[in-house]
């Protein structure tokens, strides 16, 4: 059985990455775990990642898109915490539970909650994105992927038709990093994001950095 | 006779109705409030609904599927939900009208100095946040997400559940649970409609749960059909084995078939006409009423045993014609005593009491009327020989006697310290709760479907009234201030109000002031924004002219007739004659008085406490049922006194009164007494009555009395005394307070009322 299943591994890594759409090539959870195993060894061990990201965001009617850059923090089980430093200085936690909270940057003028109608699910899904948690993505999402060299694309498209209505898809890519996301909303308008990051151990937390996680 | 049986048949059965809802004995919406809140706990009444849970939300989603599907095909329900798509196609509405539509909080920062710049700030920090939020309108369209916040205000208050896969899901526990809702169109209290709906319900849950789902389900219909249940279950019982019992006693003491038969006629019209001029005059039943009913045959009982034990007297020469004159007084005397006591229940404005009062005068007048009427012509001829129940009663008549005599003096003041001791320490409760028992599985899925949904709401409530839908929405938004001041303390969980989906044509003229003072002018922070954000001048022009050409505000019946009303629709009362009404229904309260207090802070807005307005009401009512009580004494001593003289009538109604106060007594050393207890000592009364007339009236035939009513304390006994083991409190108190009272009287009447010297048992000795 783990012979077979090495076989097929196999035979998966050898397929040749072609240049077509990665939404040509369903994948399931399993399968995709296995892929991004493969291409990240320490996935399951990461505890904190810490890193520098650039988001676009092409809105329609705006010629160029919004752009900031900033800094984030994932910390396993417990959530995202993203920094925009410019152009306005502004921060989010994102946790595993869903609730957003919002910051007037980081001098902490005082914690706003979020609660827009999806609001909840998207900062799940956001979270689950980039811990690159397969179980939870494959919820709500049918699961595509290519790979290749070393590198691989993860496609998302939510089953749900509700979600579908305003949320077309997602790609994720990278190789031993998540590097770039993007999301595609049915509207047309998409958010380019990419990021730069590296693991480090727990204990490399700050105790003010935990405290952006606490409930 | 016939006529009866064929009317019955014809015209009562079909429709007949037995009501096991405890609100049913009590008045009927009495005033426009009233009418409102029982629309409002009638819809929630229902309401079921079913919890489907599975560790694969798949597998939750498909077995909630085929449980509404289930449902659906049954056709019994008016509506099955489980479908929840919130599609962007059904806020056409609140598109036209979003100049006039603010969140709580947006509001509050408008109309703030420096707001205005604060929220420009949050809503850059949200445009520049991470990834993307779905947003009721494009960014150009409605760059501060204004629309979206007023939206995400309600999605609040929805409780735990989420729109998830077109659904209403929620997790726990790493459990996933899809909510499946159904309304059932007619009375959840009604046996027809539990003989439609349970079957179906019981069926679809069975089928979800074999597909390995576990299905929690709720609702007032699944409460009420085990009451009815247990009810029937009980009263059938206990009519059986009190039948059996009160047939052998007959046989065992006449020795003959045809005086059952005669019962069975006499009591059975008693019952029949009883049942019909309830059915006729209320159009239903209430269980209560059948209860107090069927314990009133047992006084009806009394007739016929009374008029066949006077056989005994003297059974050479007997004939039933005879008996006719020996006990036709005394019979009728005491119907008309019972009557009259009974009666007097009618006086009460409690439509429970007055089925009563209706149900026990046809009855007892039928039964009574049968025995005096059919008797003489259908009774048997005496038997020879004393049979073994008549040595019996003679025998424990003549301990009585003589230990009335030994200690007649101490033994009566023993009792009366007794029962005076024993009514002093009596305390009433009468919280409905009491009444209520909830079987165990019932309980603990109710209280889980609570904790799992965290909005389910709460029997208390609040009304918001004014002379027009305006004024309803304008009190609404000033309590809704008050309200959210409780939640953020704690006092309470959640609340749902029209104002969050409708604001007053006020308020949304005042959001369009703060809109237009700060957000749509040429240099407020809507221009300004979107400048900043690098969309050309012509979108921002175009927004200003949308916002000058804004549209009235939104009313109420054209929300009313639009889709994104529905979350609300079962809190607007709507008119009538005096104005309208609103209902805010609250989850989660904690801190009543807060509430209490809020409610009388704000005109037009009032409390609800059902379960206490209930429970006062049953306090009320009971003190007034000890009030008809006592006045039911007072009739009946004067009643006896017409006939008997004031000194005799006196003595007459000393044991049915010791009777009942030593009831009380026992009663209050175990527990409480409730309204319940009290409507047991009118039939321990009725019984009462019946032993002294029958004793006096048969002095000369003490032994044929004796026989009559310890057989008919026999019959009441094993009628009444084990409607004493319900499981139902409200027929357990009343069974209870039977069977102490009905040994009491039965104890004192021989105790109390000795025949002259030189009299006793001549007959039978």
């Amino acid at each position: 059985m783990k012979n077979a299943l090495c076989g097929l591994m196999a035979l998966l890594l050898a397929l040749p990455v072609l240049a077509d759409d990665l939404f040509d090539h369903p994948q399931t959870p399993a399968g995709a775990q296995a892929v991004l195993r493969a291409a990240m060894p320490d996935l399951g061990q990461i505890q904190v990642l810490r890193g520098r990201f650039q988001q676009r965001k092409y809105l329609s009617e705006i010629p160029q898109p919004l752009t900031s850059t900033g800094e984030f923090l994932l910390v396993r089980d417990m959530g995202v915490w993203w920094h925009a430093q410019t152009p306005i200085d502004s921060a989010v936690t994102l946790t595993h539970g869903g609730l957003v909270q919002l910051d007037a940057g980081t001098s902490a003028q005082g914690r706003t909650s979020l609660h827009q109608p999806g609001s909840e699910f998207v900062a799940s899904v956001f979270f689950a994105l980039f811990a690159l948690d397969i179980d939870t993505l494959a919820r709500s999402f049918d699961l595509f992927m290519t790979d290749g060299g070393g590198r691989w694309q993860l496609g998302l498209r939510p089953r749900d038709a509700s979600l579908a209505a305003w949320f077309q898809q997602a790609t994720i890519s990278g190789s031993e990093r998540v590097e770039h996301v993007r999301l595609f909303e049915a509207a047309g308008d998409r958010t380019e994001i990419d990021l730069d990051a590296a693991a480090q151990p727990r204990s490399s937390l700050t105790p003010a950095e935990r405290q952006r996680f606490a409930p | 006779m016939a006529a009866l049986v064929l009317f019955y048949a014809l015209r009562v059965a079909p429709v007949l109705r037995i009501d096991t809802d405890i609100m049913a004995l009590l008045p009927g919406a009495a005033d426009r409030t009233a009418a409102a809140q029982q629309r409002h706990s009638d819809a929630l009444g229902r309401k079921l609904l079913f919890l489907v849970g599975a560790a694969d939300p798949q597998l939750a989603r498909e077995a909630a599927q085929q449980l509404a599907s289930r449902l659906r095909a049954a056709h019994v329900f008016t509506a099955v939900s489980l479908e929840a798509t919130v599609g962007a196609a059904d806020l056409a509405l609140y598109r036209n009208h979003r100049f006039g539509l603010l969140s709580d909080a947006q509001r509050r920062l408008l109309s703030q100095a420096g707001g205005a710049q604060r929220l420009r700030v949050q809503t850059l920090a949200a445009l520049y946040g991470p990834g993307v939020m779905p947003r009721a309108l494009p960014v150009a369209q409605d760059p501060l997400n204004l629309l979206g916040n007023f939206l995400g205000q309600q999605v609040a208050a929805l409780g735990a559940v989420r729109p998830d896969h077109g659904m209403l899901m929620l997790t726990q526990a790493g459990v996933s649970y899809v909510l499946v809702g159904a309304e059932i169109g007619s009375d959840p209290f009604s046996v027809d409609t539990q003989d439609r709906v349970m079957p179906v319900v019981d069926a679809a849950v069975a089928q979800a749960r074999s597909a390995g789902a576990q299905v929690i389900p709720a609702g007032v219909i699944l409460h009420a059909t085990q009451a009815a249940r247990r009810a029937r279950t009980e009263i059938n019982l206990v009519g059986t084995l009190s039948m059996v019992g009160v047939a052998l006693m007959i046989l065992l003491t006449f020795r003959s078939l045809r005086p059952l038969l005669l019962n069975v006629l006499v009591l059975g019209s008693g019952a029949l006409a009883a049942l019909t001029l309830c059915q006729l005059v209320f159009g239903r039943v209430t269980l209560i009423a059948l209860v107090f009913g069927s314990g009133l045959i047992g006084v009806a009982a009394d007739y016929s045993t009374h008029f066949l034990a006077d056989q005994f007297r003297n059974p050479a020469g007997w004939t039933p014609r005879q008996a006719l004159r020996h006990v036709g007084p005394s019979i009728a005397m005491g119907m008309g005593c019972a009557v009259l006591g009974y009666l007097s229940l009618g006086l009460t404005p409690l439509p429970g009491l007055r089925q009563m009062a209706v149900f026990s005068a046809a009855g007892l007048v039928v039964a009574c009327c049968g025995v005096l009427c059919w008797f003489p012509v259908l009774g048997p001829p005496a038997r020879r020989g004393e049979p073994l129940p008549l040595r019996w009663a003679v025998r424990l008549d003549r301990l009585l006697g003589r230990l009335g005599d030994r200690h007649t003096r101490s033994a009566t003041w023993a009792l009366a310290a007794l029962a005076v001791l024993g009514v002093a320490g009596v305390r009433f409760a009468d919280d409905v709760r009491l009444l209520y028992a909830v079987p165990e599985p019932l309980r603990a899925a109710d209280s889980r479907v609570r904790e799992l949904l965290q909005s389910v709401p709460d029997s208390q409530f609040l009304v918001v009234q004014g002379a027009s839908p305006e004024a309803v929405l304008q009190a609404e938004e000033r309590l809704r201030e008050g309200l959210d001041a409780v939640v953020a303390s704690g006092g309470l969980g959640s609340y749902r109000a029209v104002t969050r989906g409708l604001p007053s044509a006020q308020r949304q003229q005042e959001n369009h002031a703060l809109l237009a003072a700060q957000v749509y002018r040429p240099g407020g922070i809507g221009p300004q924004l979107m400048d900043e954000l690098g969309f050309p001048p012509a979108l921002s022009a175009q927004r200003l002219a949308e916002f000058a050409a804004a549209p009235p505000p939104l009313a109420v019946e054209q929300w009313l007739a639009d889709a994104v009303s529905m979350p609300y629709r079962d809190l607007w009362l709507g008119a009538d004659a005096n104005g309208y009404a609103a209902i805010v229904s609250l989850s989660g309260i904690q801190d009543f008085a807060a509430l209490r207090t809020l409610s009388g802070q704000v005109p037009g807005v009032q409390f609800v406490d059902q379960v206490a307005a209930v429970s006062d009401l049953l306090g009320h009512y009971r003190r007034l049922a000890l009030l008809l009580l006592a006045a039911a004494y007072v009739l009946i001593g004067g009643a006896m006194a017409l006939r008997y003289g004031i000194a005799d009538a006196a003595q007459l109604l000393m044991a049915p009164l010791g009777a009942a106060l030593l009831t009380a007594g026992v009663l209050g050393a175990c527990g409480t007494l409730n309204l319940f207890h009290v409507l047991g000592l009118f039939l321990v009364l009725g019984l009462g009555v019946d032993y002294a007339v029958f004793l006096r009236e048969g002095a000369a035939s003490r032994a044929a009395t004796v026989l009559a009513i310890t057989l008919s304390t026999v019959g009441a006994v094993l009628s009444y005394g084990l409607l004493a083991f319900s499981a139902t409190p409200f027929i357990r108190a009343i069974g209870l307070t039977l069977l102490i009272g009905v040994g009491f009287t039965y104890l004192l009447a021989l105790l109390l009322q000795r025949p002259p010297a030189g009299t006793i048992h001549r007959e039978a000795s």
